[in-house]
């Protein structure tokens, strides 16, 4: 929630999708730092294992579209060219130079806009450390009554699964546990794209944990090929996910209707239906924001109309001046109604006189 | 009567709109001072201007960095065991810029027995890793971050010590200048500032490396020994109008700027701003730390360094405090001005149609 002094508009949560990755290189503490002082309410980690089993903040399994890794260690891609973050130590990890997302064939940069590649350095952080970052932020912040809070994705089980890693969930929830972060209470959500592994999450391991499901888009359903989105996306799919889940985490685009005017899709009211909140990703202000015009346009849509639960975004400033502006909308409005009536009133009356 | 009106109307746009500028003491209270995190999230909370330090290391490399020793903020001590001086102390100028990129830096102790100077901040023993930069990082952070959001702010960069430095035949200026210049930054419109202590440093600057850039003159009090210039002359009325002849600003020691009793408390404003102002300088004194005032002591002092001192800015651990208080001031300033104007509008035109 934004503390606008006075009533906020609305008690949604922004959550800075990879900390402030529409500003600075995702994942790295600057884009971290950035997004809390721009105001968000969570910041976002990716998380996937090092060969020593040791959690690292970064969004792909990969790490050549994020790094040097390919020019600092060129001999260490497996057969299909990609260089995997599990075959490298934390050590090794931590010699690398984080960049702006670039693709790995061409080197050309994904979002031409943001930060530049080759500018200043970055590097690439632990869950922990991003922990410890967060808590000492908070720390830092008592004063001014500001706690940001966890919103960590655990990535790809499966894959970690068959790299003999079939306990990357436990490990992570015993880091959380490590920093106070247990129950449902705490500020702190858990989110996965692999259903089946959240409810392992919640039956098997008896996580009190906030648990999100993502729900990935059209185009990118064919990575997960193992879960039956078909299911778990229709009626009775939300169902049985509300019965270990406490809210889905959608691509905008299945929140509507595809049609002229722009009305809630069945995934919204089912989801609504089964009291999950929505968190749809990623507002992007520099992506395609077709059917929108305008990125307030879109905001509008999902704060104002939609009235989503939170928003996962690349630039956090401005979801937050799009609320702030409302808010002080109404605020100006009434303001200025009265005294200016009341101006009106008495410069009448002094002419009368 | 209604040119009078007129320009009543002007003045109130334009006092309404102006306001003190913010200045991000190595950055922010809130992360350990001068890193790559600190600074983002000055630009993030709307600091107009980021201050950092430099110092140099062996190799010439400049350094962000407050001391010319690394033991207050970086685990040095572990890193480099055989490296210090005499004193205890591991000096910036004894390594290289590929062993200072080794060591973690973290919130400021104090190098004797380890405690947090600042207790309320950021843990100094978080296991997280933060790197020392150099200048060349922060430039490129701060342009790429100015170009990304849209936000221009500018960077204000203190040479810490010239005259140490040139003990070790190293003139830090030089190197700053020639550093800025490579990024093509050496106008008084580019968004940089150089300060320092040493007076007549800033006077070399000007002179004899003929740079354009603004200049600000740092002042503290002549015991504390920080260099070799003379303090009382400087900040005298005499003083202030030699230096108006080469810099455009004065970031003076608070205590110079308004006179405190025994308890603290401010007696009244002296005249080192009504003189700055008459010279054609600005006054942005240091530094303005929230964790050091209780309750609403801070604000009070905000308050009169902006309406009774009427400094032009604050050189502050928490620009994001400060920005909120100008704004909530700000606030109530402008709808007032609003109000102001439709009434001052209404009245001029009732004032017409009466004379016509």
């Amino acid at each position: 929630m934004i503390d606008i002094s006075g009533t906020s508009s609305s008690s949604m949560i922004i959550i800075g999708h990879r900390g402030a990755s529409g500003y600075l290189p995702e994942h790295t503490l600057p884009a971290k730092a950035l997004a809390y002082g721009q105001g968000v309410d969570y910041l976002e980690q990716d998380v996937v294992l090092s060969k020593d089993n040791v959690p690292i903040v970064i969004h792909d399994i990969y790490l050549d579209e994020i790094s040097n890794v390919a020019s600092k260690y060129p001999a260490r891609h497996r057969s299909d060219g990609r260089y995997y973050a599990i075959d490298f130590t934390l050590t090794e990890i931590k010699t690398l130079r984080a960049s702006e997302r670039f693709d790995h064939r061409t080197g050309k940069p994904i979002y031409p806009n943001r930060f530049p590649l080759n500018q200043s350095t970055f590097h690439l952080v632990t869950f922990e450390e991003e922990l410890e970052f967060i808590v000492g932020l908070n720390k830092a912040n008592i004063d001014n009554n500001r706690e940001v809070g966890i919103y960590v994705e655990i990535k790809e089980p499966s894959f970690h699964k068959n790299e003999s890693r079939s306990n990357f969930s436990e490990i992570v929830i015993d880091i959380l546990r490590k920093y106070n972060y247990t129950k449902r209470t705490d500020k702190v959500f858990l989110q996965c794209f692999d259903l089946e592994e959240l409810q392992r999450i919640r039956v098997q391991l008896k996580s009190d944990l906030k648990l999100v499901g993502l729900l990935s888009d059209e185009k990118h359903r064919s990575i997960y090929k193992k879960n039956d989105f078909s299911y778990w996306i229709s009626e009775i799919g939300i169902e049985d996910m509300a019965t270990f889940v406490d809210g889905i985490g959608p691509h905008y685009s299945d929140l509507y209707e595809q049609g002229t005017t722009l009305e809630p899709s069945k995934l919204f009211n089912d989801a609504r239906k089964h009291n999950l909140f929505i968190h749809p990703y990623t507002f992007r202000s520099d992506a395609n924001l077709q059917p929108f015009a305008t990125f307030d346009a879109m905001l509008e849509f999902y704060i104002d109309k939609l009235k989503v639960d939170g928003l996962f975004t690349d630039h956090p400033d401005k979801v937050v001046r799009y609320i702030e502006s409302k808010h002080k909308q109404s605020n100006t409005g009434i303001k200025l109604q009265s005294s200016s009536l009341a101006l009106i009133i008495l410069s009448i009356a002094v002419i009368i006189l | 009567m209604l040119s009078f009106l007129l320009v009543l109307f002007a003045f109130e746009l334009c006092h309404g709109s102006q306001r003190p500028l913010v200045i991000g003491h190595r950055g922010t209270a809130y992360l350990p001072e001068l890193t790559l995190a600190s600074q983002s999230m000055a630009h993030a909370y709307g600091a107009d201007i980021i201050e950092i330090d430099v110092c140099l290391s062996r190799d010439n490399h400049l350094i962000v960095i407050h001391d010319i020793n690394l033991d207050g903020v970086t685990n040095v001590a572990d890193v480099f065991k055989n490296r210090s001086r005499s004193d205890g102390f591991h000096y910036v100028i004894d390594f290289d810029l590929h062993e200072l990129r080794s060591l973690n830096v973290h919130e400021r102790v104090r190098p004797l027995n380890g405690t947090q100077v600042f207790p309320l901040r950021f843990p100094s023993k978080s296991n997280v890793h933060f790197h020392l930069s150099t200048l060349n990082e922060t430039i490129e952070l701060l342009l790429n971050l100015n170009r990304a959001t849209g936000r221009q702010r500018q960077l204000l960069i203190e040479i810490k010590k010239p005259e140490y430095h040139s003990k070790y035949n190293k003139s830090i200026s030089s190197i700053v200048v020639a550093t800025l210049k490579s990024y093509n930054l050496t106008q008084s419109t580019d968004p940089i500032i150089l300060q320092t202590f040493h007076i007549e440093e800033l006077m070399n600057i000007r002179k004899n490396l003929s740079s354009q850039l603004r200049l600000f003159a740092l002042m503290t009090w002549n015991y504390v020994g920080e260099s070799s210039s003379d303090y009382d002359f400087y900040r005298s009325e005499q003083g202030i109008r030699n230096l108006s002849k080469v810099v455009q600003g004065l970031a003076p020691d608070h205590q110079f700027v308004v006179n405190y009793d025994g308890n603290g408390t401010i007696i009244s404003t002296s005249n080192f701003t009504k003189w700055a102002h008459q010279y054609g300088l600005s006054v942005y004194p240091y530094t303005f730390r929230k964790d050091l005032f209780l309750g609403s002591s801070f604000e009070q002092l905000v308050e009169y360094f902006w309406h009774e001192a009427q400094v032009d800015g604050f050189i502050t651990d928490n620009p994001d405090v400060i920005l909120e208080l100008l704004q909530r001031g700000q606030i109530s300033a402008s709808s007032y001005t609003i109000v102001l104007n439709i009434f001052l509008s209404m009245f001029t035109f009732l004032f017409h149609i009466i004379r016509i």
